[in-house]
């Protein structure tokens, strides 16, 4: 249910983002509708991380992974228990560009005593890995196309990528890491009748969002010929706020389907499971250092609390303390 | 072919059907669990289930095939001993294996029925798959003989399932001993008066 | 009629009965089963009155009517906005989850019983749900399909029966991407079952007691000055050595807390026992206290505000004895509080010292704000600067592995001092597997007040992934002893090994540690703390003089 859903969501949206092509409908796909979703990103961004970072830390609770910093003579793990604000970066780093949590669970085991077998788990960090980065990178590669002049780093990862030099043209390697880590994820959560059991639509959705700007990018650069041209001219125009309604009607239905639900996808991520990315930096139990005994944290809505002090202990049980041979302070 | 070369023929097949159906007692979600890992520290509930099955199922084999041949040559001293000599290492392996299954399907919210129940799900694998192969049962007097000594097994794992039952309460009755036993003597040698026990926080 | 021969006969799925069938529906829709042995008794009246606690009333899990108070459902969300104001930990774990299903097969109670409910990302979905229809706008216009429902009075029995079922032992938490924690997200979701007067009694009858007589179990000063009197009397019987016993000392360098399971449980007794012995041997300044008698904090299973009610009373305690700094025992949620939350509920504790051995002079820098050290930091650097007299040998006969309690490892840290103390005084020391310990280690099942009897099905359950482990060395090196730093362990673990290992006992470290010391003064040792016969030692005839109260 939540899967057909989803898949007929994208599907919708696509099919609406194809007027683009139709005469006049240039501008409201290709300038208005790309304009309102970057700012509806932006906006939620901010708003979103906002809503967390205006939320304050009371208590330090970072899980701990590894020995703590105590005696010098006992070897301690900053990057797995962090002592202060810089290796508790280095955890951080390791968390968000390596993914350690989820690698956590490749582990060599003995299983019947002999055989020696990873467990199947590293796959889903493989999948992950393989999303993400290739994500991170083709954004880079479009660079190409909202500058002039193409800055050279972008130039150099482009001709980086494609250094299989497969196909006419080149095909990319992230393409396909991206495509074959979102195609895994998406089986994973389909195979598996526990994930299927937990997932709900919000995870279906964004699996076929970035499957179908994949996969139309996909044909756009190698089955249809798209006017490479005009497309790099509404680009540059986005950026540089000059619009150019010829460029704007030849871009083609494929390209504004291909953009629109770029479109989405930017205004519904800080809405979504999406924003996880931003979130992971402010995960408590990650990006803070284990120095609770050494450097005292701050609750900032800290209150009074009603207590049972001392005095009202001894006068209940003065007597009996006495009795027993109990030091008390008022005889 | 004789039955027991057939069930050794199918061996494999029968074991993992039996397996799902045992796993099966479990919601579908947790089966798939169970049987996806095969870590027996991260995953013990499945890893014992599949070593009980397959051991059960061997034992059985190789107790349907020993009694094969001693009617085939009963005169044979040798195959006698022979069988004798397996039957030795077999059972007291399988034992363990089933005590390690019922142990935990004890205190897994099954009841009775259904915690050693999945035993019985042996003969019906067994007639599945056979049927898959031969087409037909062939062999009555076997299944029987066959089927008796599932019921035996089964009646063992009942009388494990209430053995850790009886422990469980026994467990319970520990615990609760422990938390006070020990100045509860020491009250008694002295005399104290017990209003200056420590109060029972139940 | 088909004879059981033919294969018709057994084609009657419905032979045994048996409930194959997975919920159809999905979890939002399948209704909550209470099932005896797997929950805890309710919170008794008289309890949340000591405690001043709203709707205080007698109630069972089994009533149809929990007698919710009025506009119950309006205090839920008011509950769930202010905490979401006051914790990003809260609202973060709210918004951030991908249910990748990292987490699923790491908790001990899924793993050893599995209910697909204990899967560590749907006990979450159970409040997220409730936070996305009324705090989201996804939620609010999309319902059941942004995985939202509504707050009704079956989601709180199930809130009470599944969030109870947690022992907010933080293993998921280590291999969460996010770093999302379970515990967290328990002990929130119990703040607001509290705020309706749901808690269970062996929770809250602990903190009620801790409240009132400073320790969980309910002793009174003057019982607790008998029961150490009785430890006096067992080790000068074990050892000849007849140690001094400072209660309440006004002036002493080191305020000693501890669980006060350790002054009347078996086995840990024989720790606290061997912590006394301990100090007596160096001779340490220190004193226990009637008033701090309880290092750990059922408040932590219960709210915030209780930690700090409970806790108020160390620093309080040190401050009114004039103590140095403070020094703490074998304990393993204790420790989640001191070194997590003490400093900044109750700090900061700046009449305090930073902690300094009297003996070995070691400045325990790490603790210069907190002042306050675990034991057995401070006895690995007692051992690495060689001032304890050890005769591992005495050991010998003990084959003994080594259970990461939860909290000391993945609140704190503390791997490495226990195993190198373990290693200074027993000669046979094996490790577990490698992903049942140390950052990965199993709870024991009755952590975060679950430790009680009624629910013995669960704990056990629970206790499995543990035993198991327990198990395999046993078989494989003949281990005979499990230690443990915690005073939930040496209750609970005691009863999961005597189920899954039966044959292993449980012991603290200090035990092992006074079992191999040489003591000045001491008799002709034959005798371990427990008052048992050391093997090997035994060929003499006991001497009768050395039973002193009789």
């Amino acid at each position: 249910m939540n899967v057909l859903i989803s898949l007929a969501a994208v599907g919708g949206l696509f099919l609406l983002g194809t007027l683009g092509g139709a005469p006049g409908m240039g501008w409201i796909f290709g300038v208005v509708l790309p304009y309102l979703a970057v700012g509806i990103g932006i906006g939620g961004l901010i708003w979103r991380v906002m809503s967390w970072a205006n939320v304050p830390v009371p208590f330090r609770i970072p899980t701990t992974c590894g020995q703590q910093k105590s005696l010098p003579w006992i070897k301690s793990n900053p990057l797995e228990n962090p002592h202060n604000g810089l290796t508790a970066v280095g955890r951080m780093a390791l968390e968000v560009l390596f993914f350690r949590s989820l690698l956590r669970n490749t582990k060599a085991e003995v299983i019947d005593q002999r055989r020696l077998v990873y467990t199947s788990a590293p796959w889903l960090w493989i999948g992950a890995m393989a999303f993400h980065w290739s994500f991170l990178i083709i954004l880079v590669r479009h660079l190409r196309l909202l500058a002039n002049p193409v800055p050279w780093c972008v130039t150099f990862l482009q001709r980086a990528d494609g250094f299989l030099e497969i196909g006419l043209p080149v095909i990319y390697v992230t393409t396909v890491l991206f495509l074959a880590g979102l195609a895994y994820l998406l089986a994973r959560r389909l195979a598996s009748p526990q994930l299927r059991y937990i997932s709900l639509a919000g995870d279906y959705f964004p699996l076929f969002l970035f499957l179908g700007i994949g996969i139309s990018g996909f044909w756009l650069r190698h089955w249809t010929k798209t006017d490479i041209v005009s497309v790099k001219q509404v680009a540059v125009g986005l950026s540089g706020f000059s619009f150019d309604s010829d460029a704007l009607a030849a871009a083609g239905s494929l390209f504004y389907g291909h953009l629109f639900l770029v479109c989405v996808l930017l205004a519904y991520f800080p809405f979504s499971k999406l924003s996880h990315f931003a979130g992971v930096f402010l995960s408590p139990t990650r990006n803070m250092a284990n120095s609770n005994r050494s450097v005292r944290h701050v609750n900032p809505w800290d209150y009074p609390v009603k207590v049972h002090p001392y005095d009202e202990y001894e006068d209940e049980f003065r007597e009996k303390m006495k009795g027993a041979g109990v030091p008390v302070e008022k005889e | 072919m004789t039955f027991g070369e057939l069930l050794r023929e199918n061996g494999d097949a029968i074991v993992r059907r039996w397996l799902d159906d045992a796993l099966s007692t479990y919601s579908k979600d947790s089966s798939a669990a169970f049987k996806r890992r095969k870590d027996p520290f991260g995953n013990p509930v499945g890893h014992a289930l599949r070593v009980a099955t397959a051991t059960i199922f061997e034992t059985l084999l190789a107790e349907t095939l020993s009694n094969a041949s001693e009617s085939n040559a009963s005169e044979s001293n040798a195959s006698e001993s022979n069988a004798t000599e397996s039957n030795a290492t077999e059972p007291a392996k399988m034992h363990e294996h089933l005590r390690e299954v019922v142990k935990m399907r004890a205190v897994q919210q099954f009841s009775a029925s259904q915690a050693v129940g999945f035993i019985f799900r042996l003969k019906q694998a067994v007639r599945t798959k056979l049927e898959a192969t031969v087409g037909d049962s062939r062999f009555p007097a076997e299944l029987v003989q066959f089927d008796q000594r599932v019921d035996r097994i089964a009646m063992e794992a009942f009388d494990i399932y209430v053995e850790c039952r009886e422990r469980l309460s026994e467990l319970r009755i520990n615990e609760v001993k422990r938390r006070v036993a020990w100045v509860v003597h020491k009250m008694d040698q002295r005399g104290v008066d017990p209003e200056l026990a420590p109060a029972d926080s139940e | 009629m088909p004879k059981p021969d033919e294969m018709s006969y057994y084609q009657q799925e419905d032979l045994l009965n048996i409930d194959a069938t997975p919920p159809k529906t999905g979890w939002m829709d399948t209704p909550v089963d209470l099932r005896p042995g797997s929950f805890i008794y309710p919170g008794k009246a008289k309890n949340l009155k000591i405690l001043d606690l709203p709707n205080p009333r007698d109630w069972a899990i089994g009533d149809d009517d929990w007698k919710l108070p009025e506009g119950w459902k309006k205090t839920v969300l008011e509950g769930m906005a202010d905490r979401l104001s006051k914790y990003r930990s809260f609202k973060l774990f709210m918004d951030t989850c991908v249910r990748c299903g990292a987490c699923a097969d790491k908790c001990h109670f899924f793993i050893g019983g599995g209910d697909p409910k204990n899967m560590p990302v749907l006990r979450a979905e159970l409040l997220r749900s409730i936070y996305r229809k009324e705090f989201t706008v996804m939620g609010k216009i999309l319902g059941k399909l942004a995985g939202a429902r509504e707050l009704t009075e079956d989601v709180i029995k199930e809130w009470f029966y599944y969030f109870y079922q947690c022992t907010e032992c933080r293993r998921c938490s280590v291999f969460c991407p996010y770093g999302i924690d379970t515990a967290e997200i328990t002990m929130i979701a119990r703040e607001l079952l509290g705020l309706l007067g749901l808690y269970i009694n062996w929770s809250i009858e602990p903190v009620a007691n801790c409240f009132r007589l400073g320790n969980h179990l309910a002793i009174p000063p003057h019982g607790m000055m008998d029961t150490l009197e009785f430890m006096v009397g067992d080790i000068e019987e074990a050892t000849g050595i007849r140690v001094d016993l400072p209660v309440n000392k006004k002036g002493a360098e080191v305020l000693f807390v501890t669980p006060s399971g350790d002054f009347v449980a078996d086995p840990g007794i024989y720790t606290c026992m061997a912590q006394m012995l301990l100090f007596h041997e160096l001779g340490i300044d220190y004193t226990f206290s009637t008033y701090a008698s309880d290092g750990g904090n059922f408040g932590l299973f219960t709210s915030h505000e209780m930690i700090k009610r409970l806790n108020a009373k160390v620093y309080a305690e040190a401050k009114r004895l004039g103590v140095k700094w403070i020094l703490g025992g074998e304990c393993g949620h204790m420790w989640r509080v001191m070194h997590q939350y003490m400093d900044t509920m109750n700090g900061p504790a700046d009449f305090l010292e930073v902690p300094k051995s009297p003996i070995t002079g070691t400045v325990f820098d790490h603790a210069k704000s907190t002042k306050m050290i675990h034991i057995m930091e401070f006895m690995a650097d007692l051992i690495k600067h060689n001032k304890l007299k050890l005769d591992p040998s005495r050991n010998d006969h003990i084959r003994v592995t080594f259970h990461d309690s939860c909290n000391p490892a993945r609140a704190m840290g503390i791997l490495e001092e226990p195993r190198y103390v373990l290693n200074a005084v027993c000669n046979n020391f094996f490790e577990m597997p490698r992903n049942t310990i140390r950052e990965q280690t199993f709870c024991c099942g009755g952590g975060a007040g679950l430790g009680t009897d009624e629910n013995m099905e669960m704990r056990l359950r629970g206790g499995l992934p543990r035993g198991n482990a327990v198990r395999h060395v046993q078989e494989k090196h003949g281990v005979n002893q499990l230690a443990a730093m915690c005073a939930i362990d040496r209750a609970t673990l005691v009863t999961v090994c005597d189920y899954w290992a039966p044959g292993v006992l449980v012991t603290g470290i200090s035990e092992l540690v006074a079992n191999a010391m040489v003591f000045t003064g001491e008799n002709e040792r034959k005798q371990n703390l427990r008052l048992e016969d050391i093997p090997g030692r035994e060929e003499d005839e006991p001497r009768e003089g050395d039973a002193n109260d009789e």
